[in-house]
């Protein structure tokens, strides 16, 4: 297949995807390449951001984040590119710390609580499993982590086990579960000891864009010089002679396919599967990466709005773990501001109760459920409850299972490196499902792009 | 050490400065209408016939106080913020200024032939040049200087023959340009060496003085002046051991020619008498009496008190010695006897005072008032 | 030299210190700060209540420690008062009060006393650096340019330069200490202990005393380097001096000798 004949002007790159992946990529081939590039980005829905959502509720003028709930600074340990990006659009970031873990209706804070309810016995375990978790990955692992191969084949369930107090062990898979989109026994340990340690400021720190994590998409959207087109679905890849492509792309307006230089595929893994590439090497190749990579998983968001704040004073922090749904992060959304007016809290299901039990109801039933997990001591929450959103990741992440090699990080971007050397792919489910992870992915396709075509 | 702050007119350094006035026109009229001394050796003055007359002390004030005036006036510029070079004109005019002026002093005051007599107006107006290079160098500089000024003068005297120029307590030369630059540099009455020391010493000796507030003790100036008293007594007591090559003069103590011991000693007292007197009157926070007063406008017309209390003797002596024998100096030392010669010094010193007030005001002429005119932008 | 409180010394029992609306129970104690005055914090056990008036008993109790806390400091900023899992330390610089159940207590008054130790460190030096601050601009065109007129002030600019390093090695002490992250897994102790740094905004102080410190530390070395230039150019100078008076000298004496040949 010969290299596209470059007739002078600047190369046109076709970008599917209005996601994270999509505009991050955009923005850094923008930069590194300038006008020697002229990018068209495709969105099949009415906005950009992807699973970056941070809606209004209709009760009161309050915001809530419907998809990814946080960021994460790894500058403790080294170069954190997204915290940079974050810095250089100049948003403000709010700091986001969460230690409390409820089992069995009673909310533990720290290590003093454990003990208090839970024994001494069990804080020693709690802290014999701290202990080996740091030995078994050290900052600079963690923050390598995406870079190395997984290792260990086992199971992470295995690495809790070595929990011998119940109560203990449950208060562990309790605190990571929700970070996990899978179940222990599906994750490898490296990732599972990731979501433990994360909790630790040494290894890293979390934090939200204040006003709302879509601000961040915004604030990219707003510095792209790129053609945006929403509402246009781009149903099929044609690769022609030339090495060019092809893209047939449905919209409201009809168009003839468009050729371009290099086609990126910033699609969730889901949605990967529905662009049609022909029946050729490329089709298989796409078919191949597909196999490697399709691990799904689902997320499920329930946000409430209340009058006020009501749990104030008994519960700190700007999130917390809850023992219910197998293991759910709560978050206070309203901790995110210093004088809330209102309160927001969302619940973040994920793994087998997202995928098995939930995912299958209504609304109303999951509401129900996710008012009926907070604890006691705070009272009744239906007099202050003024609206509910639900929010349904449906296979929308990825979950990495145990023993899982991922391939080398040129690799993962290019199906088929040798027929169509300028298709890439971009996305969260290349490392780690994280805005971080497909931050990395992003830069990396459009650094090459800009070596290749710029 | 003081920095260059503007220290305020010191009452002591005035009644000093009055104090040389007074001594110098009682010595000079004593001396020269009624004759004070003796030579010795056919060349030098000797010891004076009469204990009260305080000799040898003027001359060592007024060079000395000058270099203090100058210290003081020179930080006070610099504390104004004055431009350097502009300091730079006004020394290096006012230098130029007293030297001609000493030029014209000796032919228009004393007789044309002394004009190159290297009298204490073209000293001190070779001292105003010889600080204002000072001015600019290390502190170490001008004591340097100093020493070897003063170490090297006797030895100058040796090599230019200091008694050739001597005669009958008189410097005598002839009109060659030899003659006038070594009695410039040695054997004048105020050569440079050892001379130009005491100016520089007072240059040196102010911030030390001075610097700081009058009612605090200060224990530089005491320990200078005392080592420097002590240093003459040393250098008069260790006499003998000098080669007699470097002897051109058997006094111990002499003005002229100004011996080690008596450069070393009266810089010393000068120094502690006016350590004394800052500490004591300086730090009185009453104002100043009418003494002072009077010793501040006599301190400050200290130039024209200067020429007038010459012409106030001197013409008269020209004069009467002409009228008597035809020759000015006929009546050279034999005019009048001492009460009288002192009776005029007195007379001489309330007119002074009285000049002075009235010298003192706007508009007034006077030697200084032609000295600012001419040397200061 | 500060005193760092880097184990947990036991307090002097402290007679004589008002309790003014506080519960009989309440135990107050005094440290010494590093600024030279004294901090006293009262330690509040929560009585054993029903659950229907803890959270009244509780206000009530927060209230009375905010009131005691503030009465140290009239007219000043009202006291901080930080609620954290079901406890409360209200902080004010020189009274401090920690509100919750006694089995808590010991575990709140480690913390506190931590921070207060160290927090008041952070102030002394504040405090100094700011005083410095005022004289740098005075002092800040000696570090361009030294002159004689400026030699007077060369012990008391050393001086100066002493107190930046000592500031800065103070700072440089104090830093990892405010910088450290809480204990994982986390205390209570190490909560309280973060959260008063958080809301006293420690970690901004310490960011602005650092780079104020650098700044005298910079200006005042600049001096130093000024002065160090300047002394030793002076002494270069006087040397040369020396030998131009010398050489004037030999001059004079050859030209005296010269001149007095000629004249005879």
């Amino acid at each position: 297949m010969s290299r596209p004949r470059r007739t002078g002007g600047a190369s046109r790159i076709a970008i599917v995807g209005g996601g994270p992946g999509g505009l991050f990529t955009a923005f850094h081939l923008e930069r590194l390449a300038g006008r020697s590039v002229e990018i068209t980005i495709f969105e099949s829905g009415r906005r950009l951001g992807g699973k970056v959502l941070t809606p209004t509720f209709t009760a009161a003028a309050v915001t809530y984040e419907a998809g990814a709930a946080e960021l994460y600074d790894y500058t403790p340990v080294g170069e954190d590119p997204l915290r940079d990006l974050v810095a250089d659009l100049g948003l403000a970031t709010v700091p986001l710390g969460g230690a409390t873990v409820i089992v069995d209706g009673d909310p533990l804070a720290n290590l003093d609580d454990v003990e208090a309810v839970l024994g001494t016995a069990a804080r020693r375990e709690v802290e014999a499993f701290d202990a080996r978790a740091r030995g078994g990955m050290t900052p600079r692992e963690f923050y390598a982590a995406d870079d190395v191969a997984a290792g260990r084949p086992d199971r992470f369930s295995g690495f809790t086990a070595g929990i011998r107090h119940p109560a203990a062990r449950r208060y562990v898979e309790t605190m990571i579960h929700s970070d996990l989109a899978t179940e222990p026994g599906s994750t490898s340990v490296a990732y599972g000891l990731q979501n433990y340690l994360m909790n630790d400021p040494a290894y890293m720190r979390l934090y939200a864009i204040a006003g709302g994590n879509e601000r961040l998409i915004d604030a990219v959207a707003a510095r792209l010089g790129a053609r945006i087109r929403l509402e246009s679905r781009v149903t099929a890849i044609q690769p022609r002679d030339d090495g060019r492509f092809d893209l047939v792309v449905q919209a409201a307006e009809a168009r003839p396919p468009e050729p371009f230089d290099a086609v990126v595929l910033a699609l969730p893994i889901e949605h990967l599967a529905t662009v049609g590439c022909g029946a050729g090497g490329l089709a298989a190749a796409l078919r191949r990466h597909l196999a490697r990579f399709d691990h799904p998983a689902h997320y499920l968001r329930v946000t409430a709005l209340f009058d006020e704040p009501f749990w104030r004073g008994r519960i700190d922090g700007g999130y917390l773990m809850l023992d219910a749904f197998d293991g759910c992060c709560l978050y206070d959304e309203s901790a995110r501001e210093p004088e809330p007016r209102h309160g927001v809290l969302g619940w973040l299901l994920g793994g087998a109760a997202a995928e098995e039990e939930w995912a299958g109801r209504d609304d109303a039933d999951l509401v129900a459920a996710a008012l009926a997990t907070l604890p006691a001591s705070l009272g009744d929450p239906h007099p202050h409850l003024l609206e509910t959103r639900v929010h349904r990741w449906i296979n929308a992440v990825s979950g990495l299972p145990g023993g899982w090699h991922p391939p080398g990080v040129d690799r993962r971007h290019q199906p088929d490196p040798a027929g169509h050397p300028h298709l890439f792919v971009v996305g969260d489910y290349l490392y780690d499902s994280t805005l971080n992870g497909v931050l990395d992915s992003a830069e990396h396709v459009a650094g090459w792009l800009a070596a290749d075509l710029g | 050490m003081t920095g260059p702050r503007a220290t305020p007119r010191q009452a002591s350094i005035d009644v000093l400065r009055a104090a040389a006035i007074v001594l110098m026109t009682l010595v000079h009229f004593v001396e020269n209408l009624a004759g004070s001394w003796e030579v010795v050796d056919g060349a030098f003055i000797g010891a004076n016939r009469y204990w009260w007359m305080p000799t040898g002390f003027a001359a060592p004030l007024f060079t000395f106080l000058s270099g203090v005036s100058y210290r003081l006036w020179a930080d006070a510029q610099r504390a104004r913020g004055r431009d350097e070079d502009e300091v730079s004109k006004i020394t290096a005019r006012r230098g130029l200024f007293l030297i001609l002026f000493g030029f014209a002093f000796n032919v228009l005051v004393w007789l044309p032939e002394d004009v190159f007599n290297w009298d204490i107006l073209t000293l001190i107006g070779t001292a105003m040049l010889a600080l204002e290079v000072v001015r600019r160098a290390p502190p170490a500089a001008p004591l340097v200087a100093c020493g070897l000024l003063i170490g090297l003068a006797p030895v100058l005297r040796a090599v230019a023959d200091y008694r050739a120029f001597w005669a009958a307590g008189y410097f005598d030369y002839d009109f060659t340009v030899a003659d006038v630059v070594l009695g410039y540099l040695a054997t004048g009455y105020f050569p440079v060496f050892p001379w130009l020391a005491l100016p520089l010493a007072g240059y040196v000796a102010a911030p030390l003085v001075y610097g700081m507030d009058p009612g605090r003790s200060q224990r530089m100036p005491w320990l200078a002046g005392g080592l420097l008293v002590a240093a003459a007594a040393a250098v008069m007591a260790l006499r003998p051991l000098v080669p007699a090559r470097l002897v051109t003069h058997e006094q111990l103590w002499s003005m002229f020619p100004p011996t080690t011991g008596y450069v070393l000693g009266t810089i010393g007292g000068m120094i502690l008498l006016a350590a004394a007197l800052h500490r004591t009157l300086d730090a009185r926070s009453s104002g100043s009496g009418p003494l002072v007063r009077i010793a501040g406008a006599m301190s400050r017309h200290s130039l024209s008190l200067y020429v007038l209390h010459h012409v106030a003797h001197v013409w008269p002596l020209w004069l009467a010695g002409f009228v008597a024998a035809g020759e000015p100096d006929a009546l050279w030392q034999v005019a009048t006897p001492v009460p009288t010669a002192l009776a005029w010094a007195v007379a001489f010193l309330l007119l002074a005072a009285w000049l002075a007030e009235q010298m003192d005001r706007p508009g007034a002429p006077s030697a200084e008032s032609l000295l600012r005119w001419l040397c200061e932008p | 030299m500060t005193r760092m409180i880097t184990t947990h010394e036991p307090f002097t029992a402290a007679a004589g210190i008002p309790v003014d609306g506080l519960p009989p129970d309440t135990t107050v104690e005094r440290m010494p700060l590093a600024d030279g005055g004294a901090f006293e914090l009262a330690l509040v056990a929560i009585p054993a209540t029903d659950a229907a008036s803890y959270d009244a008993v509780f206000a009530e109790l927060v209230g009375r420690g905010s009131s005691w806390a503030a009465a140290a400091t009239p007219g000043c900023d009202p006291p901080l008062v930080v609620p954290l899992y079901g406890t409360h330390v209200i902080w004010s610089p020189h009274r401090g009060v920690a509100v919750a159940p006694a089995d808590r207590l010991q575990a709140m008054r480690a913390a506190v006393v931590e921070f207060v130790d160290r927090e008041a460190e952070l102030r002394d030096i504040e405090r100094r650096v700011a005083a410095a601050l005022e004289r740098v601009d005075g002092d800040a065109p000696l570090a361009f340019e030294f002159d004689e007129p400026s030699l007077p002030r060369k012990r008391e600019l050393a001086g100066r330069f002493r107190e930046a390093i000592s500031l800065r090695r103070r700072l440089a002490i104090l830093a990892p200490l405010l910088r450290q992250p809480a204990p994982q897994p986390p205390t209570l102790a190490g909560q309280v202990g973060e959260r008063l740094r958080d809301r006293s905004r420690v970690g901004e102080r310490l960011e602005h005393a650092v780079e104020q410190a650098d700044l005298l530390e910079r200006v005042y070395a600049g001096c130093g380097e000024r002065v160090a230039e300047f002394v030793a150019s002076r002494r270069h100078a006087a040397l040369e001096w020396v030998i131009i008076l010398l050489l004037v000298a030999e001059v004079v004496l050859l030209a005296v000798d010269l001149l007095a040949t000629h004249a005879s």
